[in-house]
């Protein structure tokens, strides 16, 4: 015989219960992600590892790659597992499209300027 | 300004997140050790790098240091670049406020290609010697020469511009030089060099090279220096 529970808890209640039953474990709301989505948040510069830039989706979260070639990837400790190594290097879309017209300027000055030294 | 590269030949910025001690909505900013008692890094000041650590590329938000009544964490942290031997590029500006730079109309012909001769502009005041004057358009237009010496309305050079120096040229000024000269100014918001400050003794900043356009490359607002933090609290000091 089959006993059928009718679901009557809301979303919040669910999640509220999730983060009461891992509240000391690794869980996707006390883990690295964590600090990751309170970055995006934030607005901050997100730095990623190899493994955890394959996860993010900079689109959905509206960042960019670093427009400049020099800084995608970049030293580094990734937010989410902390770990140091050769990292990407994402910026929110409003950063991103000043550091391109920056960086196009500047590209631009190069390929008609005088590089000088003295 | 941006990280450019690393004198020491990795070509990897290196990023750390770090606590700051005031307000910043700027990126781009050089950012000095934190003061004693103080609670985090703080921004160098226009003529001011010592104790360097590094420059933002994201910014602190409001800095606060009360409790927030939702709980949220009231600690702003600001990803750094920290290579210790990194060079940035700055854009070189007419003034503290990131104006163009100010186009110099020649009023004497010159023969002998030595001197700068510009009635409407004193190149001693501020002082221009030992900094770089370049043309903006006439036959010299993108040649680029040290300044030597300087007087009231003239700025000369030891090694000749190319062509005579005709009435009506232009030329634009900057006072800071490649390697010679070890001094820089910023703007007020930190972010490119005021190139009209006479060079003085501070020692904390080392141009590396100049990018430097003439008329044709708008040279007036895209001019550049390449420089380098030489009082670095990671990595070698001057002071």
């Amino acid at each position: 015989m089959e006993i059928l529970i009718r679901n009557q808890y809301s979303a919040r209640q669910i999640k509220r219960a999730e983060i009461k039953s891992t509240e000391f474990r690794p869980s996707r709301y006390t883990s690295g992600c964590a600090n990751l989505d309170d970055m995006v948040a934030l607005s901050k510069a997100v730095i990623l590892c190899e493994q955890h830039a394959r996860k993010f989706s900079p689109q959905k979260a509206r960042y960019r790659a670093h427009p400049d070639k020099k800084m995608r990837r970049v030293l580094g400790n990734c937010d989410v597992c902390r770990r140091f190594e050769l990292s990407h290097l994402f910026l929110n879309e409003k950063d991103a499209d000043e550091e391109r017209k920056k960086l196009e300027k500047f590209n631009r000055a190069v390929e008609y300027g005088n590089l000088f030294r003295g | 300004m941006e990280f450019q590269y690393d004198l020491g030949g990795g070509s990897s910025a290196i990023v750390k997140k770090y606590q700051v001690a005031a307000t910043n909505t700027t990126i781009g900013r050089p950012y000095l050790k934190g003061a004693t008692d103080g609670t985090g890094l703080v921004v160098a000041t226009v003529s001011g790098a010592v104790d360097f650590v590094g420059v933002n590329i994201d910014t602190a938000g409001t800095y606060v240091t009360a409790q927030q009544s939702d709980n949220s964490d009231t600690a702003r942290l600001q990803s750094t670049i920290i290579n210790p031997l990194a060079v940035y590029r700055a854009r070189l500006a007419g003034g503290a406020a990131n104006e163009a730079l100010s186009i110099r109309t020649v009023t004497t012909a010159s023969t002998d290609g030595l001197t700068v001769t510009t009635s409407a502009y004193d190149s001693n005041i501020p002082d221009m010697n030992e900094g770089t004057v370049w043309g903006y358009s006439g036959a010299n237009a993108g040649k680029v020469r040290k300044i030597t010496s300087t007087a009231a309305n003239a700025a000369t050079v030891i090694v000749a511009f190319p062509y005579d120096i005709a009435v009506g040229d232009t030329f634009l000024f900057a006072g800071i030089h490649p390697l010679h000269t070890i001094t820089a100014q910023f703007g007020t918001d930190m972010t490119n060099i005021d190139a009209t400050v006479a060079i003085a003794g501070d020692a904390t900043v080392i141009t590396v090279e100049m990018i430097l356009n003439d008329l044709a490359g708008s040279g007036t607002t895209e001019s550049y220096a390449l420089i380098q933090f030489a009082d670095s609290l990671l990595g070698a000091t001057v002071t």
